[in-house]
């Protein structure tokens, strides 16, 4: 074979290209991207509703965890009847007003602490607590860091002073 | 456009597609179908019916496989003409398995009147190991000169001369090789 034969045989006499192969080829892999598009899309859907399910089950989880720790905290301990719970301050102080001997204390307590720690309403809960010590005398030796905000526990050492001083001067 | 150039751009061109970008896809098909089309038909011996089966296998194995094309190793149409090149090479395979020749007293039963150029060109071209392949394809499909291809694989002229002498010596000794088993003396 000479090297012109050769040329002959290797060289590309202008590639003709059949009509339509093309668009052809280009409709049938321009599919398959498509499909990746349309596969990716749903494996997104998936993965965000796969994430919101998740989502809610760990927020059901924690709303019921608080739940079972305050069942065995101190906090229960101190028994607020169920309609104490959702009355205001100033409601609670009312209420405080018109309740025997026995419970008047510890409503004025309970609205106390709520204007404290509510509100913000220092006064109100100093009034508050000053009646709930001429309720129940006694409570001015029970002092609880654990249950008693600062206001409180300023109040029962002033008491207990008055009280020593009455003594003392008796 | 320099390498670093095409690495990037085919980069993002890969990344479009693997995000399901049809538009990216419709763009590299376009801008690369021709000079594959061209290679596989010289692959082919110019027969058009068995170049257009080999380039639609060759791309819908390339967009089921984009993920594996790193352009950082090789150009897209490199890539795609290596695809074309397997699918070639097994097409001959599945060939041979399907009609083996048979010695027929002591002659092959597919004669040499019989026996097509095209079909040996492409069963030489096949036979050729890769570096042949390559320096033939460079001249003969892409049309680049000596000092062009010299450039392009970082060689002297000198040695692509030699690459390309040793390159047509075998692959004319193949072909008259393939010429003598189908038509034995």
């Amino acid at each position: 074979m000479t090297d012109n034969e050769l040329d002959d045989l290797l060289k590309l006499e202008g590639p003709r290209i059949t009509t339509g192969i093309s668009e052809r080829i280009e409709k049938q892999t321009t599919r398959v991207v498509r499909l990746r598009a349309w596969r990716r899309r749903a494996w997104t859907v998936f993965a965000m509703a796969g994430c919101f399910g998740l989502g809610i089950a760990v927020a059901g989880l924690l709303r019921r965890e608080p739940a079972r720790a305050i069942e065995g905290s101190s906090l229960i301990a101190l028994p607020t009847p169920a309609p104490i719970r959702s009355l205001t301050p100033h409601e609670l102080e009312l209420q405080a007003e018109q309740a025997g001997d026995a419970e008047r204390a510890r409503i004025y307590l309970v609205a106390g602490r709520r204007y404290a720690a509510d509100r913000g309403d220092w006064e109100s809960a100093m009034r508050c607590y000053r009646h709930a010590l001429d309720a129940a005398p006694g409570e001015v030796e029970r002092i609880d860091p654990q249950s008693d905000d600062w206001l409180l526990i300023a109040l029962k050492i002033e008491r207990q002073k008055e009280k020593e001083n009455a003594i003392s001067n008796d | 456009m320099n390498d670093a150039g095409r690495v990037q751009r085919e980069t993002v061109w890969r990344a479009a597609v693997l995000s399901g970008d049809a538009n990216a896809w419709r763009a590299w098909h376009s801008e690369t179908f021709a000079a594959l089309y061209a290679y596989a038909l010289w692959r082919c011996g110019g027969r058009n019916e068995l170049a257009d089966e080999v380039v639609q296998e060759a791309w819908l194995i390339a967009v089921r496989r984009i993920a594996e094309f790193q352009p950082a190793r090789a150009s897209f149409l490199t890539w795609l003409r290596a695809i074309v090149g397997n699918v070639i090479r097994n097409q001959l395979r599945q060939k041979r398995r399907r009609t083996p020749t048979v010695s027929l007293n002591g002659t092959h039963a597919i004669s040499a009147s019989s026996a097509d150029r095209g079909e040996r060109i492409t069963e030489t071209l096949a036979s050729l190991p890769e570096h042949y392949e390559a320096v033939l394809r460079a001249k003969y499909v892409d049309g680049c000169t000596v000092e062009e291809i010299a450039r392009e694989r970082s060689e002297s002229p000198k040695a692509i001369e030699s690459l390309l002498t040793r390159a047509r010596q075998a692959f004319r000794e193949a072909f008259e090789r393939d010429e003598s088993k189908r038509c034995p003396r």
